[in-house]
């Protein structure tokens, strides 16, 4: 692209400054070719846009009906509620596909803290076998190493999650001492997503 | 209370505040104008209804976005253009064949010239759309077009954008979008006219013949 195509696309698309552009009109008084350029660009301009509205006015109202039909039973369900941006939404909202995965780590947390706790008792087994028919197969599998040290305080023996995978994604467990007692935390991996640009729309 | 006649800040104010008649007026006000430029995208009308209803709900998702520095109506069209390029990817019907923006289009002064007067002869591009052959070569020739191409024609054309607008929108220099411009309008030129000699041969016929030529004759592919 040479420098006066440059000129003659930024002159076409009013993209000149004042003096450009008178620059250029000078130009196109003495230049045959650049004017049939110009005229050019201006039917095809005309061709396009008189395609798209052929295309639009073919199309009866009753189709925005539909589409208004739709987007009405969209926005009544409260998962398509006007959210006022991806960026506020609460921590709750943006990880609910988290829950399923907290609910089979926590069934898993209640199998750990039974066993550990009553372990010894004679229902035990009985116990575990029931509370981990829905949990993770690793606490249900009946080879899983059997469990002794108590909830939080893990020994060497003691089965310890610490990765999940579930829904494509991976997290990892981890334990952290604190003065209280010790605190897990699962730290999930999540996709990147693009919120801070209107492109991410 | 808004209005049918209230105007699109006003509207914009109204739908923030959850009032649902408000952003129906606001979109029902630029729904064609919306479908216009999806069509222009997606080039299927079935396609271009599930983008003009994909961004209505964008729209009232992320209404709150929409700050104020341009007009509402460049803001919507922003939205439309990003339902309309993801449309694509997700659909995997993207081109990327012709990224390169000189490989379609090989730049011959004597031919570009011959092809600018023969468009510019073939007639008063309204009248000739309502020719139903013309009008399918028009389709054909911006379907044949890479996506990056056409989505700069769309922009440009049917939506005004301005140079820095879609070098916002396509992530790249004012240059590149002015280099793209120029060679997307040459390949839809030449494609066109190669549509036209097979669709409606009578249309430019006198200039493909020889007559009132100013420069040497060149036959066209």
């Amino acid at each position: 692209m040479n420098e006066t195509e440059r000129a003659a696309c930024a002159y076409f698309d009013d993209e000149l400054e004042s003096v450009q552009r008178e620059q250029f009109e000078a130009r196109l008084r003495n230049d045959a070719g650049l004017r049939d350029q110009m005229a050019a660009w201006s039917s095809i301009r005309e061709l396009v846009v008189g395609e798209a509205e052929a295309a639009t006015s073919d199309l009866a109202d009753a189709r925005f009906e539909q589409i208004w039909d739709q987007v009405e039973a969209s926005l009544d369900r409260p998962s398509d509620a006007r959210i006022p941006s991806p960026v506020s939404r609460g921590l709750g909202a943006r990880l609910k596909w988290l829950w399923p995965a907290l609910a089979a780590t926590a069934a898993t947390a209640v199998v750990l803290f039974w066993w550990s706790g009553e372990g010894n008792g004679p229902d035990s087994e009985v116990q575990v076998a029931r509370a981990t028919d829905t949990a993770p197969s690793i606490a249900g599998d009946p080879t899983s190493p059997r469990l002794d040290g108590g909830f939080g305080a893990p020994v060497s023996n003691d089965l310890q999650i610490d990765r999940i995978e579930f829904a494509g994604r991976v997290g990892q467990i981890a334990k952290i001492p604190g003065a209280k007692g010790t605190t897990t935390v699962i730290w999930v991996q999540e996709e990147p997503q693009p919120f801070d640009s209107e492109r991410s729309l | 209370m808004v209005s049918k006649d209230s105007d699109d800040l006003t509207l914009v104010e109204a739908c923030r505040a959850g009032d649902r008649r408000a952003f129906r007026i606001l979109m029902e006000r630029h729904q064609r104008r919306i479908y216009t430029v999806a069509y222009g995208y997606v080039r299927t009308k079935e396609d271009a209804l599930d983008v003009v209803q994909e961004s209505f709900l964008k729209v009232h998702r992320y209404l709150d976005n929409f700050r104020g520095g341009s007009s509402f109506y460049t803001w919507l069209y922003r939205v439309v253009s990003n339902v309309c390029i993801d449309h694509l990817r997700r659909n995997k019907r993207r081109r990327a064949v012709e990224y390169q923006d000189e490989i379609r289009h090989d730049s011959d002064t004597a031919l570009d010239e011959e092809a600018d007067r023969r468009i510019v002869n073939a007639g008063d591009p309204s009248a000739l759309l309502e020719r139903k052959e013309i009008l399918a070569a028009v389709q054909d020739s911006l379907r044949y077009l890479s996506d990056t191409h056409r989505e700069i024609i769309v922009m440009r054309e049917l939506q005004g954008m301005t140079y820095e607008e879609m070098a916002q929108a396509m992530k790249c220099s004012k240059g590149t979008i002015m280099s793209r411009l120029f060679h997307a309008r040459k390949n839809l030129q030449k494609r066109l006219l190669e549509r036209f000699d097979e669709k409606a041969p009578s249309v430019g016929a006198a200039e493909k013949r020889g007559e009132s030529v100013r420069a040497p004759k060149v036959v066209l592919p």
